[in-house]
């Protein structure tokens, strides 16, 4: 059925009395409150009034230059959440990122939808919308964890290079840790999946009509192409850091952080 | 031979060295001793091609250290950090780690020298299961002195070595040193190594 708007600030009315009560822990929210859920309506009425255009065209460029912009925005975000340098990471990330989301999608398109054409707006979009943002939590988790363990054990780092460790056999360590840390918010998630909460794609096939048999198999595929695109863009941007965060003496570039 | 030609280095607008020439020569052991923060640590890391300098020249053996040469001569040098952490699940393992590097591979891990060493150094073999985040910081100095030995590196370049050790395992770890057949620079605040006359007293 069809949500009207009314009902939506109808729902908005009882938060605004729960953010009002919580004043009686001295929590004061409302401000906060108010600039997210704003923020939320925003860009999410945004999103829906684009992709409604999006899905009239169908159209492979627009599609291809949507995920691109995607592709770019996580790139974006990864460096700015790990505060790193903008002008050195940027491309290198986004190549990264983008050779990632090629192969992965590439894959599950020929798998799991090989009647649908590539560039097929209903599925291409949210599909890979569900693996960039995935895959930024990843290279998130992945580039914090990797710095700040090198900034910490830098002379470690040394320490293995002088016992005649190339820059990757040095580095080692401190990738294997890193590539754990990453992956396993992935592993725990699909670990504990549908044991309380269903998950947010199948809850919304469900609630569109489809049968829960046909929503679980989207479910998992897409939980396979998840960790599939987390894991190979770790690869991936593991080459990128061994080029670009390294000097000639294989020592960290200061200028790698903002 | 270490050559080091009028060096430069400011760190965070302070200047650390300032036209700076030393020359170590074959064999010899220096110690710098020399208060906090005037820069031993970053000699070492200098001299190692560990941090950039701001300008001059430094050379090993006649050959000059830059980005072509960086990777030989490091092979020439043994370092050790004040802040070394050591991977794996035991001691033993991360032994077997450094031996399993490329260039390392030639060398043959004889494992009479590695007990022979942990024994000179005070240290029970069972030190080898333990898991290295178990170990104290004397421990880790002396695993790290050990390993370096194993290696048998030209030049040692030694950053407080000694600080995690009781006064009569430092004097121990100073005479192993002292006795050593190579080129050694020390940074050391401690004062035992001033009553041996192999260990020559260098600043700037």
């Amino acid at each position: 059925m069809n949500i009207s708007f009314f009902n939506i600030s109808l729902l908005l009315i009882p938060i605004f009395l729960l953010v009002l009560g919580l004043n009686f822990f001295k929590v004061n929210l409302l401000k906060r409150s108010i600039t997210s859920i704003g923020r939320m309506i925003v860009q999410l009425f945004l999103v829906g009034v684009y992709l409604e255009y999006i899905f009239k065209f169908n159209n492979w460029a627009v599609n291809f230059i949507y995920i691109l912009i995607m592709a770019l925005v996580a790139s974006i975000s990864t460096i700015d959440m790990v505060k790193l340098n903008y002008k050195k990471l940027v491309f290198p990330l986004f190549g990264s990122i983008f050779l990632s989301w090629t192969a992965t999608y590439t894959m599950y398109q020929f798998i799991i939808l090989p009647d649908i054409s590539f560039f097929e707006s209903r599925y291409i979009i949210p599909v890979s919308g569900m693996l960039l943002g995935n895959l930024l939590q990843g290279q998130v988790i992945f580039l914090n964890n990797f710095f700040t363990q090198i900034k910490e054990g830098e002379d470690s780092y040394f320490y293995l290079l002088s016992m005649g460790a190339t820059k990757f056999e040095a580095l080692q360590e401190f990738y294997r840790r890193s590539i754990i840390s990453s992956l396993q918010p992935s592993l725990a998630n699909m670990a504990t999946i549908g044991l309380v909460a269903l998950p947010g794609m199948m809850t919304g096939q469900i609630l569109a009509g489809a049968s829960p048999f046909s929503a679980i198999k989207y479910q998992i595929s897409i939980m396979l192409a998840i960790f599939c695109i987390r894991g190979l863009s770790l690869f991936l941007t593991t080459f990128v850091i061994n080029k670009v965060a390294f000097d000639g003496f294989s020592r960290l570039r200061k200028d790698m952080f903002r | 031979m270490i050559k080091l030609e009028n060096i430069n280095l400011k760190l965070k607008e302070q200047p650390i060295f300032i036209n700076l020439n030393l020359h170590i020569k074959k064999n010899k052991k220096i110690l710098l001793k020399m208060p906090s923060g005037a820069g031993k640590s970053t000699l070492l890391k200098l001299i190692m091609g560990y941090i950039p300098k701001d300008s001059g020249k430094i050379f090993i053996d006649g050959e000059l250290l830059e980005q072509n040469s960086v990777d030989a001569l490091r092979q020439k040098f043994a370092y050790i950090g004040q802040n070394i952490f050591f991977t794996e699940e035991s001691v033993e393992k991360y032994i077997d780690l450094i031996f399993s590097f490329q260039k390392n591979k030639k060398i043959n891990l004889s494992k009479s020298n590695l007990y022979e060493l942990l024994e000179k150094f005070d240290l029970d073999k069972r030190i080898l299961k333990k898991s290295p985040s178990l170990l104290s910081g004397g421990e880790k100095q002396r695993i790290a002195l050990i390993l370096v030995l194993l290696l048998d590196r030209e030049i040692f370049l030694l950053d407080e070595v000694t600080s995690g050790l009781d006064h009569d395992l430092k004097i121990k770890v100073i005479e192993i040193i002292k006795d050593l057949n190579k080129t050694v620079i020390i940074s050391s605040h401690d004062n035992q190594w001033l009553d041996y006359d192999e260990f020559e007293v260098m600043g700037w």
